[in-house]
């Protein structure tokens, strides 16, 4: 049995059982509300021992005690659990629905105080539980689950800002969030399954709603996402490939304007006398201190003519080969030792260098700062030219924004992230703004090219292209906000979601009307079908569709107009047979009265078809001495033709003689389908013909035939009533017969007494003999009588002739 | 339904109860976490930035440590603190370890703060005084009379190294480190064994303009405040030194990161720091640590050299200490920026 295959339905029916015997008012909505919570109780106790194996396992690897706590947390539930289901299996069900939603919310309202990141998995699968429960184990009484979910929310929002105890990050754990997710994920399962449970249980009219409704949105909002998806990954591909190309142009920018920093500086170096004036400087036992002072002026005058020309320095200096600042545009940078400074070393080394943008203390600035070495005759470095770069001038470069929209911009960030050229957002100065970005990250750590979207700096969403510049050891970065490069995109999203939100309030209206012109008219067959149950035939609905809905409109109407005929007709053949006896008790009662043969038989015939309404009725009597059929009675004009033509049949011959050979009634709907059947010319409207024996036990006294002039006009019934007739008829005949030979007898014994008397009258033998033969003669009618005497001894008697 | 509204009422209250009665139940907690003392080489500012970050953040308790910060100030050597044990870790200045390790004293540097040497003499801008030179004939601040102190040590080798005849400018000790506040006051031209990003900074918010002179745009380079510990806690505990050295550094780059945040940790530790006061020291901060061309917290080798030479040529050690016995770079390198 189905008990033996599920013990958890065996264990439900005891509880049931046990239910019952505790509460003497169980009804069968109790009984589905028991089912409800004893599936509650047992799916509640799984998971919580699940649960409970789950933190054991986590507790012993992190030895957190919020998952020691958490155990017996849910112990505490569990055991709730379990004294809700002592009290549902004593009947009292609603005390256990409170129990059950108490123990939901005191396991879901303790996770936020001691887990972080967990707080929308426990605020949303804590609520849902919670109305799930609800909906299950106190049906209808939503004022309580919204109470429960109420308190629950407070207990959560209470937990989100107050921090009474530490709590365990689940992301420290991998599995944690993996675990809160699934556990929430099998309760939204189950509420979805609740859900798919109310679609199919639902009305028509729900359904086909639903499903229009869905089938409807669903292709377009699949094909709308899918369209969006796919324009907006060109629209991004697009503008990256832009901003791509514009770091290619700025990146060359970059380089000849570094190119350009080391040409200026050679061409300073080159220039008349210049040589001249730095060999002076540099090569202090050459020459007289006159000269130094007068070389320094001339120099510095050049430095401040080749920053002013070119823009492209804030100051130009020179460095002796022990790395000393001799001379420099700016005064306060002279005599200070940049043996340290990479610049200096590498020009040392003999080579034209542009040390990458440098925070230098002593400036408080982040600076480019070009180098070239001075060789002396003998070829060995005697000095180094340095200009510190003007920093406006890659500022200018970067903050060119042509095809960079209204959010574009390009900037440079040094090798600790800070911003070394302006910003087009406000509040993020250069050399004060760090800039750590996903772009600026992988493009500083990493030196790589690359592109992504991602949050910059100054917080909007961008898509950005970031390159490595190695000639300058810093980060370009080309930005434009994804608000506005996928503002066309936007658009077009937005256009989709207005076609689908009217394509949904079509499809609601198209599948209300739809719906209603499918439900509607089946609400009416329904009512229609329920009120002919009740017996109510004389409805017909009104078909106003030409489709299938019509069709089984019209069929209805058939069907009830069927039933309603069948009824009818039902009560005609009552009526009509109820009127047949009558007729035939009416016949055998007239009968009775009737002692004269000639006269029975003329008005049977008349009864018979007058009361049925026959073409024509005629009877034969059988004579039993010729044995032919001698028709004694018919009605109309045939039958009075027929009487006058002493019509007459032999036994066996037609279906009269038939009939009274073999005692049987024979019945021919149709006599043109009757092979044999031998038509009247007297009947020609003949179309068919019963025949029924007149019968006395086995004898046959003669045959009661009518017709018909209508095929199947006479059927098994009028066989069966012109039967009882006959029956009646014969026994008619047989008294009229009986009281024949009654009166005859009667009438002979007068004959006889009166002879007698007329005999007795006589006074002689003679005359009493001649009166005896006169009288005899009379009454016999004989030709001629004789007495005969004969002697006493001989024992005389009389004979006839 | 008024005995059932009374019952769902009953429960709410027992909910409430056994919710409040659970979370009194704290259980065992974690692993001890480590002890860590730490001994700071000054008083409370934004400088130790990176400590409070790494506190306050969690940083520590993630690797298991509770940091205590010990402030310091003229009379403490943290040096002696750490080898007495009262402290594992310390900050101190660079030439403090080389004499350290000159002494015979196994203590190693781990990370350095700073990158530059936030070293400078300040003095008022109409006092026309903008390079060393200039100090020559004018009343200067000395942190120690005695010029023993790593701040007058450097000074004086800063004088050295241009020919500056220390005798012809007259040496007074600093007495009020608020600021230009020595300088307003005209007790000196100007003051010494500054650090850039405290009373310049300071000057600046009080109004006063003032101008700067870098040591180390001299060619005196040091590192003010390297983080040490001994070699014994390296050598028995690395994990250990690299869960502090990783969670401080960590602090630091938060704190490079967002200024405005980290000054609300600074300002847990001293009431009478101010916001204002703090990101500006903060700020002025962020290039001396992260240069963008080395790693947070790494060190050099040449600035080691500068320092023993000065160390020598000053003879406060009297015989060259193997740069490479005084700093490690293990645990910068043993770590993810």
């Amino acid at each position: 049995m189905a008990d033996r295959a599920n013990p958890l339905q065996a264990a439900y029916q005891s509880v049931v059982k046990t239910a019952a015997k505790a509460n003497p008012d169980f009804t069968t909505t109790d009984q589905t509300q028991l089912l409800h919570i004893f599936y509650t109780v047992v799916i509640g106790v799984t998971a919580i021992i699940i649960s409970i194996g789950a933190y054991i396992s986590f507790y012993l690897q992190t030895n957190a005690w919020q998952f020691l706590a958490t155990i017996g947390v849910m112990s505490a539930a569990a055991l709730l659990i379990i004294v809700g289901f002592i009290l549902a299996t004593k009947g009292q069900l609603n005390r256990a629905a409170y129990i059950l939603l108490t123990a939901v919310i005191i396991i879901y309202g303790w996770f936020p105080f001691i887990w972080e990141n967990a707080h929308w998995y426990t605020g949303g699968g804590g609520l849902l539980l919670i109305l799930f429960v609800g909906n299950l184990t106190l049906p209808g009484r939503w004022f309580v689950w919204a109470a429960y979910a109420a308190f629950f929310s407070l207990i959560w929002t209470i937990a989100y800002f107050w921090h009474p105890f530490a709590r365990y990050d689940i992301n420290q754990l991998p599995l944690l969030p993996i675990f809160f997710a699934v556990v929430t994920g099998i309760v939204l399962l189950i509420l979805f399954w609740q859900g798919v449970r109310i679609l199919v249980s639902g009305t028509i009219r729900t359904r086909l709603l639903i499903s229009f409704v869905s089938i409807t949105l669903l292709p377009l909002a699949i094909i709308a996402i899918f369209t969006n998806i796919t324009s907006r990954e060109s629209s991004e591909t697009q503008v990256l490939a832009q901003l791509n190309s514009i770091a290619t142009l700025k990146e060359a920018e970059i380089d000849a304007w570094l190119e350009s920093l080391q040409n200026d500086i050679a061409i300073t170096i080159i220039g008349a006398n210049m040589t001249q004036s730095i060999t002076s400087l540099l090569t202090p036992e050459a020459s007289a201190t006159a000269n130094e002072i007068e070389a320094a002026t001339n120099l510095r005058t050049l430095f401040r003519e080749t920053i002013n020309k070119t823009q492209q320095f804030e100051e130009l200096f020179l460095i002796s080969k022990e790395g000393q600042i001799l001379l420099s545009t700016d005064p306060l940078q002279e005599g200070k030792i940049v043996t340290n400074e990479l610049y200096f070393q590498e020009a040392s080394s003999g080579i034209n260098y542009t040390q990458s943008p440098t925070f230098f203390p002593s400036t408080g600035r982040t600076t480019i700062v070009a180098v070239r070495p001075l060789f002396n005759t003998q070829g060995r470095v005697m000095g180094v030219v340095a200009g510190r770069a003007n920093m406006l001038r890659l500022n200018t470069i970067m903050f060119e924004r042509a095809g960079l929209g209204r959010t574009g911009e390009t900037y440079l960030i040094g090798r600790n992230h800070v911003l070394l050229t302006a910003s087009r957002f406000n509040g993020f100065p250069i050399g004060a703004s760090y800039i750590r970005t996903e772009a600026a990250n992988s493009v500083l750590d990493k030196q790589i090219n690359g592109r992504g979207i991602y949050d910059s700096y100054h917080g909007a969403r961008v898509l950005g292209v970031y390159r490595w510049i190695g000639s300058l050891n810093v980060g370009l970065i080309a930005e434009q906000t994804e608000l506005e490069a996928l503002s066309g995109n936007r658009a077009s999203a937005r256009l989709a979601l207005v076609a689908v939100i009217t394509a949904g309030i079509l499809a609601v209206v198209a599948s209300y009307l739809i719906t209603r012109s499918i439900a509607n008219p089946l609400g009416v067959l329904t009512n229609m079908a329920t009120e002919i149950a009740a017996g109510n035939l004389d409805l017909s609905v009104p078909v106003q569709q030409q489709d299938e809905i019509g069709a089984l409109g019209t069929a209805f109407n058939s069907m009830t107009a069927q039933i309603r005929e069948l009824v009818s007709t039902l009560e005609q053949r009552v009526f009509d047979r109820t009127q047949a006896l009558a007729t035939s008790t009416e016949v055998s009662r007239q009968l009775s009265t009737i002692l004269n043969q000639s006269e029975l038989v003329s008005e049977v015939v008349n009864q018979v078809q007058a009361a049925f309404n026959y073409y024509h009725a005629h009877i034969y009597l059988l004579d039993e001495k010729s044995q032919n059929l001698i028709m004694v009675a018919g009605t109309g004009e045939a039958g009075q033709q027929m009487l006058r033509n002493q019509h007459m049949i032999a036994t066996g011959k037609g279906l009269v003689g038939r009939a009274a050979a073999t005692n049987l009634p024979i019945l021919v709907p149709d006599v043109s389908q009757a092979a044999g059947w031998l038509p009247n010319p007297l009947l020609p409207e003949t179309k068919a013909e019963a025949a029924v024996p007149i019968a006395f036990g086995e004898e046959v006294l003669g045959v009661l035939d009518v017709q018909q002039n209508q095929v199947n006009g006479l059927q098994d019934t009028d066989v069966n009533l012109l039967q009882s007739i006959a029956n009646q008829v014969a026994v008619a005949l047989r008294n009229t017969r009986l009281y024949q030979e009654l009166e005859n007898q009667a009438r002979q014994a007068a004959l006889i007494n009166d002879i007698n008397q007329k005999i007795l009258s006589t006074t002689d033998m003679q005359t009493a003999m001649q009166v005896a033969i006169r009288e005899l003669g009379r009454v016999s009618q004989a030709e001629k009588v004789q007495i005969s005497l004969i002697h006493e001894t001989t024992n005389g008697k009389s004979h006839t002739p | 339904m008024v005995n059932q509204r009374y019952h769902f009422a009953i429960f709410l209250i027992i909910v409430s109860i056994i919710i409040v009665a659970s979370g009194c139940n704290t259980a065992a907690d974690n692993k001890p976490l480590d002890q860590i003392t730490v001994q700071l080489s000054w008083f409370h500012t934004a400088e130790f930035a990176g400590f409070y970050v790494a506190a306050q953040q969690g940083f520590y308790a993630a690797e298991n440590l509770d940091v205590t910060l010990v402030t310091g100030g003229p009379e403490v050597n943290p040096v002696a603190e750490v080898l007495a044990g009262n402290a594992q870790f310390g900050v101190t200045a660079g030439d403090n370890i080389i004499r350290a390790r000159a002494n015979g004293d196994e203590v190693t540097a781990v990370a350095s703060i700073y990158q530059h040497s936030p070293l400078i003499v300040m003095a008022l801008a109409d006092s026309g005084i903008t390079r060393p030179q200039d100090l020559v004939g004018k009343t200067v601040g000395v942190i120690s009379p005695n010029l023993d102190t790593t701040w007058d040590i450097q000074f004086v080798a800063m004088l050295n190294h241009l020919g500056i005849d220390i005798a012809d400018m007259t040496l007074i000790p600093i007495e009020n480190y608020h600021g230009a506040a020595e300088l307003v006051s005209g007790r000196m031209d100007a003051a010494s064994g500054f650090f850039s990003i405290n009373e310049p900074v300071q000057a600046r918010l009080d109004g006063d303009e003032i101008t700067t002179i870098f040591y180390s745009d001299y060619g005196i380079l040091l590192y003010a405040n390297p983080i040490f510990t001994t070699n014994d806690l390296i050598n028995t505990q690395p994990d250990l030194v690299q869960r502090f050295v990783r969670a401080t550094i960590r602090g630091y780059l938060l704190a490079i990161e967002q200024p405005e945040q980290t000054v609300t940790d600074v300002l847990q530790y001293d009431a009478n720091l101010t916001q204002e006061g703090e990101l500006a020291t903060l700020l002025a901060q962020i290039p001396l640590i992260n240069t963008g061309y080395t790693r947070v917290g790494q060190m050099e080798a040449n600035v080691w050299q500068t320092t023993v030479d000065i160390l020598l040529e000053q003879n406060v050690i009297t015989a060259p200490v193997n740069i490479n016995t005084v700093y490690t770079n293990t645990f910068i390198d043993g770590m993810q920026q």
